[in-house]
This record gives C-alpha cells, sequence and structure tokens, in this order.
C-alpha cells in the first residue's frame, strides 16, 4: 500500500481490527476443533508446537527483523495460551 | 481510500457488454449504449468478469467460469457482547476450527472505537462523531459434495431448518449451533479460479478476482489484487512516459501485460491454490493429512506464510518493468 500511495497506510489503520490484547497482535490465527470440547481437552498441540514456534521465531528474526514477526501464524488448543505469550514476546538476544 | 482518485474519472451504474481490439485501439460498448475508446483495459470487474470472458474464452475456454469449490457457509456479523456470551474469551482471537464435513472460521471485525466525522473545517456544521460497535463476524462452513445448482448466483436463501439441519449430530460443539442460530438461512456458494492460463490478452489485463478470485482461507486475496495494482500501475506509469503514439503501441502494451503477466500469476495463482488446500484441511479432506491434526499442524506453521507475507513486492516492481524493456530476455 504504501508504494502505491503512502496516504493509503494510516486510513487502513485506522478501521484494521486485530486480535483483542495487545501481545495477540501477531496472532493470525489459532486452530481448534469443532467438534464438542473444541480440542481443549488434547495434548497434540503442545507436542507437536513447541518445536515449529522456535523455528518460526527464529526464521523471522534471521531473515526479516523482528518486524516481520507480526502476523506469525500459532495454532493451538486452550492448554498452548502459555507457550503463545511466551512465543510472541521472547526476543532471542544471543 | 476513493478520496485519492479524482471523482471527474469515476463512472458509476455502468455495464460492459462488449469489448472490440482493434491494431490502434480498443473499442468498449456499455449496456447503456454508451461507446468509449481506449488503449489499454484493466478489467478488475470480479469474480463473474465479462473482461476475464474476453481474455481467456478464445484461447482457454473452459477456464472463464468461476469454479464451485464443493463448499459454502453462512455469514453473520453479531454484536460481541452476543459473540462473547456463546464463546467467551474465545472472540479475542482469530480462530479456525477443524471439522469433518464443517469447519468454522471466527474474527473480531470493528472494535468500538469513536470516529471524528471526516468533513473538513471550517465549516458551521457542528463536528459530528460516529460510533463504531464492537462486532463478531464467524462464517460456518460445509462442504457437501452436492454441487451448485444455480448458474446466475452465488447465493441460495435456504429454510432455518435445512440451516440447521448442516449442524446437526455429533462432532459439532453446541456453542456453533448457537452461532448458526443468530445467522441468516443463505447459503454462501465458495468459488474461485482455480486455473487461468494468462491474465492478459492484446490491450487487456485481468487483476483482482477477475484473475485470481480465490477461498478466503488464508485471508490473503485481496493482497493479491493490491499487488496486481502495484505492478501493473507502474507498468503504465511507465509507458506513458513515452510518446504517445509509443504509448499506444500494441506492441509495447503487449510487452507491458506480458511482464505483468509473467511476474503477477505465478504468485496469485500459488496463493488461490494454498487457500483451496488450506480448505481442505478445514473439513478433514487433504489428501495427506486426512483428519490427522499431527499431519495437519506443521503443514500450516514451518514458514508457510513467509513467500506470502514477507515478500519483496519492490522487487516484483523492478523484475517487471525490466521485462517490459527487455521481452526477449523474460
Amino acid at each position: 500500500m504504501d508504494l502505491i500511495e503512502p496516504g493509503f497506510r494510516p486510513l487502513y489503520e485506522k478501521i484494521c481490527v486485530g486480535n483483542k490484547g495487545a501481545d495477540k497482535q501477531d496472532i493470525f490465527f489459532e486452530g481448534m476443533l469443532l467438534s464438542e470440547g473444541l480440542g481443549m481437552e488434547l495434548s497434540f498441540a503442545t507436542s507437536l508446537l513447541a518445536e515449529p514456534i522456535v523455528n518460526l521465531l527464529l526464521q523471522a528474526k534471521t531473515k526479516h527483523g523482528m518486524a516481520s514477526r507480526r502476523g506469525a501464524i500459532l495454532i493451538s488448543s486452550a492448554s498452548l495460551y502459555v507457550l503463545q505469550v511466551i512465543a510472541i514476546n521472547t526476543s532471542i538476544a544471543n | 481510500m476513493t478520496s485519492f482518485i479524482p471523482r471527474q474519472n469515476v463512472k458509476f451504474n455502468k455495464r460492459l457488454v462488449n469489448i472490440e481490439q482493434l491494431s490502434s485501439k480498443l473499442v468498449l460498448t456499455f449496456a447503456d449504449g454508451e461507446v468509449a475508446e481506449a488503449s489499454i483495459l484493466a478489467g478488475a470487474d470480479g469474480i463473474k468478469s465479462i473482461v476475464r470472458e474476453h481474455v481467456l474464452k478464445p484461447q482457454f475456454p473452459d477456464q472463464v467460469a468461476p469454479v464451485y469449490a464443493d463448499a459454502y457457509c453462512y455469514r453473520a456479523v453479531i454484536p460481541m457482547a452476543d459473540a462473547e456470551a456463546i464463546l467467551r474469551d474465545l472472540t479475542d482471537v482469530a480462530k479456525f476450527y477443524f471439522g469433518h464435513r464443517r469447519s468454522a472460521v471466527t474474527y473480531r471485525i470493528s472494535e468500538g472505537k469513536v470516529s471524528q466525522d471526516p468533513c473538513p473545517r471550517p465549516t458551521k456544521r457542528p463536528r459530528t462523531y460516529r460510533y463504531f460497535s464492537q462486532e463478531f463476524n464467524y462464517l460456518l462452513c460445509v462442504t457437501d459434495g452436492q454441487g451448485w445448482d444455480l448458474d446466475k448466483s452465488v447465493t441460495e436463501k435456504v429454510s432455518h431448518e435445512a440451516m440447521m439441519a448442516d449442524f446437526e449430530g455429533p462432532g459439532v460443539d453446541d456453542r456453533f449451533r448457537q452461532l448458526l442460530a443468530k445467522a441468516n438461512p443463505i447459503r454462501w456458494g465458495f468459488f474461485h479460479h482455480l486455473r487461468t492460463s494468462t491474465y492478459y490478452r492484446g490491450r487487456v489485463a485481468l487483476l483482482g478476482d477477475s484473475a485470481h478470485a480465490s477461498l478466503p482461507f488464508q485471508a490473503a486475496g485481496a493482497a493479491q489484487g493490491v499487488e496486481d495494482a502495484l505492478v501493473l500501475s507502474n507498468i503504465l506509469s511507465e509507458l506513458a512516459k513515452s510518446s504517445k503514439e509509443e504509448a499506444n503501441s500494441e506492441a509495447n502494451i503487449v510487452a507491458g501485460l506480458s511482464a505483468y503477466d509473467s511476474v503477477r500469476r505465478p504468485r496469485a495463482q500459488k496463493q488461490l491454490e494454498q487457500a483451496a488446500e488450506v480448505a481442505r484441511m478445514l473439513f478433514f479432506q487433504h489428501e495427506e493429512a486426512g483428519d490427522d491434526m499431527g499431519k495437519i499442524l506443521p503443514r500450516l506453521q514451518q514458514g508457510r506464510f513467509d513467500w506470502l507475507w514477507f515478500h519483496d513486492v519492490q522487487g516484483d516492481v523492478d523484475k517487471a518493468l525490466s521485462r517490459m524493456q527487455k521481452p526477449d530476455l523474460a
């Protein structure tokens, strides 16, 4: 948008709606199940996601800079909420 | 955003009914009888596009019509308070809900901001304010493999009972039935342009949904239209720098639109193919992952969206301009 017309972005930002909560703005979406209980009772997410989340952050930092973390995708069951917060707000310094 | 477009350059209530390509110009006929001439036509006329028909029909007639994706949805926008009464804090973050034959997508669409009336001062009118209530948007999706009977419309009104029956039975959390009960009983068919062999013919180009209408499951279709606009506007701007005669030359225009096509089409087509793959995952119909969340989740992570979100679009502009100037090297 900036490349087409610099005035577009402020107008877009004015009406753009993100997730609720400052710490949730980087999440594209969360994945759950449609079935009874929404998958909250399952543990598949915890074991599967730990490594991909780290990978994703490393890629973002090395390839695109911190700004590119905006839009990071996280898929979780409710049991992963703690992991999300850690992943999004943590930068690897060394 | 329309404030950036000179009002006199826009005409509403026009319907293009015929496009004729001559060696030196285009002749465009509208339903109200008006005939216009142009050097180039950029058709951003949506998924059911007469410009698309003009571009594709001679060589690729089977690619003109939108393709039904064997799925439809019920849509609703409700006050956030009503959504929170059903889903509580699950409304906070955008969600995909995966399921057999049925799925759901939910997200917030307005934040309850107070907005100042944009009317510029000085004015005798008192400044006014508009209040946008907090709202929640959702799609409750169904795949059935029954095809889509309606030739002309992408929506179908059904009875409330038929709508509710789509989400009956086991495998659906009751909260989705509560959400569904608040929706209008209208099925919105999912259509896309899965195959498109070219985004231009002669002096005529496609952009936006007319070129690459996509399923909505990567939330990326509109952004692809913006990328089209960026690349094509740079091509047109470059053409306009030359003399009037050269700018209108069919060979130069074809070189420009060919460059636009070569840069934009692979990327836009990849986006819509991936969006269709997400749909198959949402419905547990993916050819490899099936209903195994252990296989679905990794496919949606590990950089799946990097190529889409972190792309060098200025690089695309440069590439298109270079190819336009040296088409033989493209």
